[in-house]
């Protein structure tokens, strides 16, 4: 059972090493490849250049509406969220510190906009049932049928079990794991040290396994 | 890993462009010249109420003393300000542990300077203020530490997506700090319970404070 779990984490989103080294190769489809261009830009717009709004735009947006979509299950909810931590970066745009990350920003932004919104009580965020929807995307399609059917099944498991997990264990995981966060973005969004969240996203991780071990 | 689950609508680009478009929003350039001038009113309004009230008290202790005193609360200071203030290369700030950290260490650093200083100059005990003056040194500090704090508050409100009460407790232990520094250079009473009570306590108290309405002032708002 164990040996399908990086393929049930294939269904709805990649595959990715629990602890990412920062000095590792950068390959296709890392978001890695889009921090560099990102952070520019953000760079850019901060001094002033309106123009790279835009771009700015283009390279976070779809991460980060992948992420409101997986946490609320609410297409119209997120684009929502998104279009106000887009309004929030570009409120404070002369505050963004050059070299530092975006990424790790734009995230915590987003994340504190969806749990204000979960306070005020204005939306049911569905976070437990089931991955099907428009929520998860197709896994390979070359895959056999039962290998597919297996899979599906096995992350649907996880995402119920990975609910039942503590609040902070769960989503250190869910950042590194789901997300493609390095372990230090994942520290920056939570506002706590490396370390603790290493701590965090390992007892998930080991949590994680040992419930499917039983199986 | 960054294609979305569904693809955007191209219709919430041109909507989120718009509303940037039609909010506009200062840049680095004008946010660090409003940066400056808060920092500017924050310690005139400091400077003036030390001024005011006489100024630096440098007869009645030992020069050396004093120098010994006041540099450590400097530095002490300045590494409260380092730590709670600056953001240490990320638009995110320090972790709340650290900011946590420096609320919470900055008054008892402060004070145990202190303590090492009368113990290498006991002679600078000998006068046991009354609790009035006690009382009368908490409210001139806290007085000198309100400026700052809200040059600091003006500078980071509405800010912080993580941690807002921690980030107000560090940038109320920032103010309390620096203004315990020129409550101590106006005052020359060194017993331990009078610094405890009149030069450190506001340090602790402003720390509180930002503790208190840091979700309200430091908090992201949308």
């Amino acid at each position: 059972m164990l040996a399908a779990l990086p393929f049930a984490f294939a269904i709805g989103r990649p595959v990715r090493p629990l602890f990412r080294a920062r000095s590792a190769g950068v390959q296709e489809g890392d978001p890695r490849r889009e921090t560099a261009p990102v952070d520019a830009a953000m760079e850019r717009y901060g001094a002033g250049d309106d123009a790279a709004f835009g771009e700015l735009y283009d390279l976070l947006a779809p991460r980060i509406f992948g992420y409101l979509m997986r946490q609320t299950r609410d297409r119209a909810r997120a684009e929502d969220l998104l279009q106000q931590t887009l309004l929030q970066m570009h409120a404070a745009r002369g505050r963004f510190i050059p070299g530092s990350q975006v990424t790790p920003w734009a995230f915590a932004i987003a994340r504190r906009l969806m749990i204000d919104g979960m306070r005020r009580g204005k939306r049911e965020v569905l976070r437990t049932e089931g991955t099907d929807g428009e929520g998860s995307e197709p896994a390979a399609p070359d895959a056999p049928a039962d290998e597919l059917v297996e899979a599906q099944q096995l992350g649907d498991r996880l995402q119920k079990e990975l609910a039942r997990l503590p609040e902070n264990q769960r989503v250190a995981f869910e950042l590194i794991k789901q997300e493609g966060l390095s372990v230090a973005q994942a520290a920056e969004v939570l506002g706590t040290t490396v370390t603790a969240v290493k701590l965090r996203a390992h007892r998930a991780y080991e949590a994680l396994r040992g419930i499917l071990g039983e199986t | 890993m960054t294609s979305p689950l569904a693809p955007l609508p191209p219709q919430l680009r041109a909507r989120v462009l718009a509303a940037a478009q039609s909010r506009p929003a200062p840049a680095r350039a004008a946010v660090t010249r409003a940066t400056l001038v808060a920092l500017g009113v924050g310690v005139a309004a400091l400077l003036l109420v030390f001024f005011a009230l006489g100024g630096a008290d440098t007869k009645t202790r030992p020069p050396a003393f004093l120098a010994m005193t006041s540099g450590g609360w400097v530095a002490i200071a300045a590494a409260a300000t380092w730590i709670g203030a600056a953001r240490g290369g990320s638009t995110l700030g320090r972790s709340g542990a650290l900011l946590l950290a420096a609320a919470l260490a900055t008054g008892p650093g402060l004070l145990a300077w202190m303590l090492v200083g009368t113990s290498l100059w006991p002679g600078t005990i000998g006068y046991h203020a009354p609790m009035r003056a006690h009382l009368v040194c908490l409210a001139i500090v806290a007085a000198m530490a309100t400026g700052p704090f809200l040059a600091l508050a003006a500078i980071r409100r509405a800010s912080d997506p993580v941690h807002p009460r921690a980030t107000g407790a560090a940038l109320g232990a920032v103010a309390g700090a620096w203004a315990g520094v020129m409550g101590d250079l106006h005052c020359p009473v060194s017993d331990a319970l009078h610094v405890a009570i009149g030069h450190v306590a506001p340090v602790l108290i402003f720390a509180a404070v930002g503790a208190l309405v840091g979700r309200r002032v430091f908090g992201l708002r949308d």
